[in-house]
């Protein structure tokens, strides 16, 4: 199933009134916000930690070149290769490049946004490659065909007899909707496959410049097996994703942990500096770091997005948004779901095709207090809102209403005239219409109904009547 | 290739010419030094304690001995009750020190032990290797560090334990002496980069806090999906003579 964002307005109103959809989200989205409020408020030096993580990212950012450059030489001097890819077809090349040199014929993944967003696993497909997705929740919308729903909670949205019947559906086994025997099931299905496959693909939480490093952070395994069991290992990596040193690392492990699952630290932290070393008894042969470019230069190349590209992908920012959790992360019509997903995806796929996504929130704030390296989401929101307006991107009845509101703003006596027709208007045969029709705008919201009176009128009959000007009879 | 590269890094190049916009939301004064901001995770009580403590918390089980004799027992005692049939042990020196390779197999003779020793240059022992511990119960291997804050098993890769032992078991046990202990992770990633500036030891450097869990259906927390179910230590809390391969004490 292929989403787009372009019909973000039709999926979420027909996902909202989805009450078991909408039943499922609350309760995982409360569920992780509890367990990070938790998490958090044992951290005194929550707010400083999240102070310096934004320091050390906008440094990263601010000297880009410098730091890729650095991870480069010293990822080679480590025995490791380093490709840059322009954009995803170019990183895909590579990686079956790598794959047909070696006689690959199972490819084992461990969850990675970055190749989602190049859609790495389909095209490894198409080219005759088995490639398994072996993280559990991204095994389950491999099987269902399907998107993931959270940034870091891939199949978020399903519920257990949804997968119970997926599983016995497309793997042939007993319906079952015990979770516990889902996941052993796929244990022992995905074991075989780690020991089958010859090449492992994963992505990178960090990339360490001064050590030329890769940190992966998982609890369930499959990206240590990805990177250990197979010959050949290729980590995907957005530009973004170096941080310049590994003492800055402290910092970021614990924050992402606690912002995106409420632990203090997940189950395993892997940090890979180079193929098998001589004396080692297993660890890939080959490792291959693919640094992805695929819009990030141009993000960078805009200043007031600039700060987008601070994302550690926790997912918090998801979990606290009103829009997200009613309208869940399918709506959105992008790998990247939620405040983050409606900044990043517009600025990946051009304003025109995600128009809708700067306004699915109701600028409440709560993103970019809960985001860990503090990005300022819901100002980003404002500034791609006001680029859908440059380019005439919304509709012609909000524009004509926004010209006249304009007008009638910047002249006192269009002002007074105006208001006065639009009260007379509305008052006809002393009878009030109420409310206001708006197409477009009044079938998901009401117009705010218009005072009988003006506040000058109002001003006028208090004088009149010997009122004081604080409203407290003289 | 190398145009991909140069185009990449003159786009960055370009782009950055631009003066990126100043962060406008409230500033907090800046902490420089790393230290100030784990303040709250150093531990002025016993080092071992929180570590029990904070280990337990992430579902890991933990013995404290206080003798080589007592780990020992410890160790046998663990194989005993949870039935495991196939038990691997690493050459890792507080393995050796237990003389656990020479006394299990004579004390439980039921049980398989077997020994991650191979030609680690030959391909087919490698690829042996792997099945051979998946099909394992049990593994028994030593480790670099503790971080008594998270709880936290911190191994290396290298000549004495391979990656995947401590991986591909259902269960792993790991040996530790109450001297690799950290308070926290800043305090031993400063450690570790004054030991070993850039150049990180081995391939790879694993964190293990717990047992493997996913919470992927509906947010059930499971343990076991794709590593260990699992997970043991055992604290050497006594005095031991140094051998060369041991780490030096963490700095109080």
């Amino acid at each position: 199933m292929k989403l787009t964002p372009k019909l973000f307005r039709s999926y979420a109103s027909k996902n909202i009134r989805d009450p078991r959809l909408r039943q499922t989200y609350r309760t995982a989205t409360s569920h992780a916000l509890e367990h990070r409020s938790r998490a958090v408020r044992e951290v005194p030096e929550w707010e400083a930690l999240r102070e310096r993580a934004h320091r050390i990212k906008e440094e990263a950012i601010n000297h880009l070149d410098h730091y890729l450059e650095k991870l480069e030489r010293k990822v080679m001097a480590n025995g490791g290769k380093v490709f840059w890819a322009r954009d995803g077809r170019e990183a895909s090349d590579y990686v079956i490049a790598t794959a047909q040199r070696i006689k690959a014929r199972t490819v084992v993944k461990s969850k990675s946004m970055t190749t989602e967003e190049i859609g790495l696993s389909h095209t490894l497909e198409k080219h005759g490659l088995e490639t398994v997705e072996t993280d559990l929740g991204e095994y389950i919308i491999q099987l269902a065909g399907e998107m993931p729903s959270h940034i870091t909670a891939p199949a978020l949205h399903m519920t257990r007899d949804q997968i119970g019947r997926l599983f016995s559906r497309k793997l042939g086994i007993d319906y079952t909707d015990v979770p516990e025997e889902l996941c052993a099931f796929a244990r022992n299905r995905l074991r075989q496959k780690f020991l089958a496959a010859e090449l492992g693909i994963s992505g990178v939480n960090f990339a360490l410049a001064d050590t030329g490093t890769i940190v992966i952070v998982e609890n369930e395994g499959n990206a240590r097996l990805s990177t250990t069991m197979p010959r050949v290992h290729i980590a995907v990596m957005g530009l973004e994703k170096v941080i310049p040193k590994f003492s800055d690392l402290p910092i970021f492990l614990k924050l992402l942990p606690r912002s995106s699952t409420g632990q203090k630290q997940t189950s395993y932290v892997s940090f890979i500096s180079s193929p098998r070393k001589p004396g080692e008894m297993d660890g890939p042969g080959e490792f291959h770091l693919v640094l992805l470019d695929n819009g990030r230069s141009e993000i960078l190349a805009d200043p007031k997005m600039r700060e987008s590209l601070f994302c550690i992908r926790c997912g918090a920012c998801l979990n606290t948004c009103p829009i997200y959790q009613r309208v869940g992360g399918h709506s959105y019509g992008s790998v990247y779901s939620g405040p983050i997903g409606a900044v990043i995806t517009p600025l990946f796929q051009g304003v025109e095709t995600a128009k809708d996504l700067p306004y699915a929130s109701s600028l409440c704030g709560a993103c970019s207090n809960i985001c860990p390296v503090k990005i300022d989401i819901h100002h980003q929101l404002l500034w791609l809102r006001q680029r859908v307006v440059e380019g005439k991107g919304t509709p012609w009845q909000e524009r004509l209403i926004m010209k006249l509101y304009l007008a009638g703003m910047k002249d006192g006596t269009l002002y007074r005239f105006g208001s006065a027709l639009l009260r007379t208007a509305l008052t006809i045969g002393g009878r009030r219409l109420q409310p206001l029709k708006v197409p477009g705008w009044t079938e998901t919201r009401d117009f705010p109904p218009l005072a009988e009176k003006s506040f000058k009128q109002l001003w006028r009959e208090m004088e009149r009547e010997g009122t004081g000007h604080d409203g407290i009879t003289q | 290739m190398m145009g991909s590269r140069n185009e990449i890094l003159g786009r960055l190049r370009r782009a950055l010419a631009k003066p990126s916009l100043e962060h406008h939301h409230g500033h907090q004064p800046e902490i420089a030094d790393i230290r100030e901001l784990f303040a709250s995770d150093f531990i002025h009580d016993s080092l071992v304690d929180r570590f029990k403590k904070e280990f337990e918390l992430v579902s890991g089980e933990t013995t404290v001995c206080t003798s080589i004799e007592a780990a020992f027992k410890s160790v046998r005692q663990l194989v005993l009750s949870s039935g495991f049939r196939k038990v691997a042990v690493s050459k890792h020196d507080l393995c050796r020190r237990l003389k656990l390779l020479e006394r299990l197999p004579v004390e439980l003779p039921e049980v398989q032990f077997i020994s991650e020793t191979i030609d680690s240059e030959n391909a087919f022992e490698r690829e042996r290797l792997k099945e051979r511990l998946s099909e394992v119960q049990l593994s028994i291997t030593g480790v670099e560090y503790l971080i008594a804050d998270t709880g936290t098993l911190v191994t290396i890769a290298n000549a004495q334990a391979s990656r995947q032992i401590s991986l591909l078991p259902t269960a792993h046990l790991a040996l530790a002496k109450a001297k690799q202990i950290y308070p926290n992770m800043a305090e031993l990633f400063l450690q570790i980069q004054e030991k070993y500036g850039d150049n990180l030891p081995g391939s790879a450097l694993t964190l293990i806090t717990g047992p493997s869990r996913t919470a992927d259906i509906e947010k059930v927390l499971i343990k076991g999906v794709h590593g260990p179910t699992r997970l043991f230590a055992i604290l050497l809390d006594c005095p031991l003579p140094d051998t060369p391969d041991t780490n030096e004490a963490p700095p109080q």
